[in-house]
C-alpha cells in the first residue's frame, strides 16, 4: 500500500503541466508605405541638381502595398525646397514628377498611371486594386543666373502619402 | 533576354510605416463630451523613429485634439498604440486622422522620403 | 527544367517571382502569359496572365506566385509568351525552394523511415579455402622437395656467410653510434665557440669608442683698431712732461 502510494506520488510529480500561449492578430485594410530607393542628386553642372540617372544621379522609389480595393489613394510630392542645404546665392527653380514605376497586377492597375491627376508637385493616384504599386519621383534643382551650388550637404524630401477613400 | 534564377531564400529590405485601422470609429470617453479613438502604428522604417498625429477636416485643415505625445517616438519594428480625444464639437468635423514620418536633419543625410498614412472617420 | 532545377530529389518548390517590363503602344492590346507546364504536358503547374491592353508601356511588373511545396519531379518545361503588339524585356524568374534530404529516409538514422541496413548472413562454407586448394598444395610441396635435397656442406657454408652478414651489420651499427657521437661531440664543440665569439662580441660592444672630433670655437671677437683717445692726449703730454723734468732736475748744474 506504502509503495503503491509513494510510486503514485512520484508519478504526479512528474506530470507535465501544459499552458496554452495565444498568438493574436487582425486582418484589416491597410495601406503601408515603404521606401524603396531613396533618391541621390547628381550634380552634372555647376548650377544643376538632379535624380536622373544619366547626370548621376538617383530617382527615389516609394512602394505602396494596400489590401484593400478602392480604399485609398496614393499622393506622392516631389521635393520643391531643400530640407538642408548651404546658404544659396540665388533662387532655385524646382521641376519635379512622379511615375509609376511597377506593379504586381497588370491588369488592375495598368490605368494608374493614364488616370492619375497633378497638381503642383504632387501627383495624385486612386488605388482601385489590391497589391503593390511602385512611384518613382524624379526631382532636378536649378540655381537662378546659372550660379554655381555652393560645396555642402543637399537633401530634399519626397512626401508620400496614403489617404483613405 | 530570360535570366531564370533560382535562389534558396529571398531577403528583401523594406522601409515601410503603416497605420490602422483604416476607418477608425469615435467612441465615448471617462470624460464627459469628449470622444476617443485608437490607432496602432508599426514601424518598419530604420531610418525613421519619430511620428506626427494630426487630425484634419475635409478641407485638410488641422482640427485641435489631445493626445498623450503630438510627436511619438516608435522604434524600428516596433508597435504603439495611440489613444486621441477630441471634443464633441470637433468630432463632427473630424475627416482624416494622419502620422506623419518626422526625419531629424542630423539623420538627414541624402535625399529622403517622408511618408503620411491618412485614415478616415466614418461616422 | 532539369537544368534550372537543383539535383536534390527532396527539392520543392514553394514559391515563384517573376518581373519583366512590356515596351507597347498604350492603346495596343498585348497579353502576356507565363508559367510551367507540369511534366507531361498534360496541364500547368502555375500559370499567370498579365492583360496590358490600354496601359502605358514601360511599366514594370513584378510578382509572387506561392506555390503548395510542389516537388521538382511535377515541374516540366517553363514558358513566356504574349500576344498582341508589343515586346517583354528585362524577363526574370526566381524560384525559390526547399530540400529535404529525408526524402531518401537512408540518408540519415533520424529521418522517418529510416530501416537499419540488415547485415547478411555468410556461409562459411562457401568461402574459398586456400588449404584445400590442390594447386596450392602442389606448389608448397615442391618447395618442400627442394630444401631436402639441398646437401649438409651447402647448409653449413650458408650459416657461415650468414654469421659474417650479421657481423658485418653490427659493425655498421657500432660504426654509425661512433659517428653520432662524433657529430654529437663536434656539434656541441661549436657551439661553445659560437657563445665566445658572441661574448668578444659584446666587450667589443661595450668598449666602443666614439670619436669626438675637434670643436672649434666658432664665436670670434673681432678686434678692430683702437686709435689712440685724442682726449687722453693732453694728461699723457703733461705727465710726460713732468716725468722728463724730474729726470732733468737731476743733470742740471747747480
Amino acid at each position: 500500500m506504502l509503495k503503491a502510494l509513494l510510486a503514485s506520488i512520484i508519478t504526479l510529480s512528474f506530470a507535465a503541466v501544459a499552458e496554452n500561449t495565444s498568438i493574436n492578430g487582425t486582418v484589416q485594410s491597410r495601406c503601408i508605405i515603404s521606401t524603396d530607393t531613396e533618391g541621390t542628386y547628381g550634380n552634372p553642372n555647376a548650377y544643376t541638381l538632379t535624380t536622373s540617372p544619366t547626370d548621376g544621379g538617383v530617382l527615389a522609389v516609394t512602394r505602396f502595398d494596400v489590401t484593400l480595393a478602392d480604399a485609398y489613394y496614393a499622393q506622392v510630392t516631389a521635393p520643391s525646397e531643400f530640407s538642408t542645404a548651404p546658404a544659396l546665392p540665388d533662387v532655385v527653380t524646382w521641376t519635379g514628377d512622379t511615375e509609376v514605376q511597377a506593379v504586381s497586377d497588370a491588369t488592375g492597375m495598368a490605368d494608374y498611371e493614364t488616370n492619375k491627376v497633378e497638381f503642383d508637385y504632387t501627383d495624385k493616384y486612386d488605388l482601385t486594386a489590391t497589391g503593390s504599386v511602385w512611384f518613382k519621383t524624379s526631382s532636378a534643382a536649378v540655381m537662378g543666373g546659372s550660379k554655381a551650388f555652393p560645396g555642402g550637404n543637399y537633401t530634399a524630401l519626397v512626401v508620400a502619402e496614403c489617404v483613405a477613400q | 533576354m530570360k535570366r531564370i534564377l533560382l535562389i534558396l531564400m529571398m531577403v528583401g529590405i523594406a522601409h515601410a510605416h503603416e497605420m490602422i485601422p483604416t476607418y477608425p470609429k469615435w467612441s465615448s470617453s471617462h470624460v464627459e463630451n469628449i470622444s476617443k479613438t485608437t490607432m496602432e502604428m508599426f514601424n518598419k522604417r530604420q531610418d525613421v523613429e519619430w511620428y506626427e498625429i494630426g487630425i484634419f477636416d475635409k478641407d485638410w485643415k488641422p482640427i485641435p485634439f489631445v493626445t498623450s505625445y503630438k510627436i511619438i517616438k516608435v522604434e524600428y519594428l516596433g508597435h504603439v498604440n495611440v489613444e486621441v480625444f477630441i471634443n464633441d464639437q470637433d468630432k463632427k468635423r473630424a475627416v482624416y486622422i494622419c502620422s506623419k514620418s518626422k526625419i531629424r536633419k542630423q539623420d538627414l543625410v541624402r535625399t529622403a522620403i517622408s511618408s503620411r498614412i491618412c485614415s478616415k472617420f466614418t461616422d | 527544367m532539369d537544368s534550372v532545377l537543383p539535383d536534390p530529389s527532396g527539392t520543392s518548390i514553394n514559391n515563384v517571382f517573376y518581373t519583366y517590363t512590356p515596351l507597347k503602344e498604350t492603346s495596343a492590346d498585348f497579353t502576356v502569359d507565363i508559367g510551367n507546364w507540369n511534366a507531361n504536358k498534360s496541364g500547368y503547374v502555375w500559370k499567370e496572365t498579365d492583360v496590358w491592353d490600354g496601359a502605358p508601356g514601360g511599366i514594370a511588373i513584378i510578382k509572387n506566385v506561392p506555390l503548395p511545396y510542389v516537388h521538382r519531379s511535377t515541374f516540366g518545361e517553363g514558358f513566356l509568351e504574349s500576344t498582341g503588339n508589343g515586346t517583354v524585356t528585362d524577363a526574370t524568374v526566381i524560384y525559390t525552394y526547399k530540400v529535404d534530404p529525408c526524402y531518401n529516409p537512408q540518408f540519415d538514422p533520424a529521418c522517418p523511415g529510416f530501416v537499419p541496413p540488415k547485415v547478411e548472413e555468410v556461409d562459411l562454407d562457401t568461402l574459398y579455402d586456400a588449404t584445400d586448394d590442390i594447386q596450392v598444395s602442389e606448389v608448397d610441396s615442391e618447395e618442400v622437395y627442394d630444401d631436402e635435397e639441398k646437401s649438409d656442406k651447402d647448409s653449413e657454408k650458408e650459416e657461415e656467410e650468414e654469421k659474417e652478414k650479421s657481423k658485418e651489420r653490427l659493425e655498421k651499427a657500432m660504426s654509425a653510434v661512433d659517428n653520432s657521437a662524433l657529430f654529437a661531440e663536434s656539434f656541441a664543440q661549436s657551439l661553445m665557440l659560437q657563445q665566445m665569439n658572441n661574448a668578444v662580441n659584446v666587450n667589443t660592444y661595450l668598449n666602443k669608442t666614439i670619436p669626438g672630433g675637434v670643436y672649434q670655437e666658432t664665436v670670434q671677437l673681432d678686434g678692430g683698431k683702437l686709435p689712440d683717445n685724442r682726449n687722453g692726449q693732453r694728461m699723457n703730454w703733461s705727465t710726460q712732461r713732468l716725468h722728463e723734468e724730474m729726470i732733468r732736475m737731476q743733470y742740471e748744474g747747480k
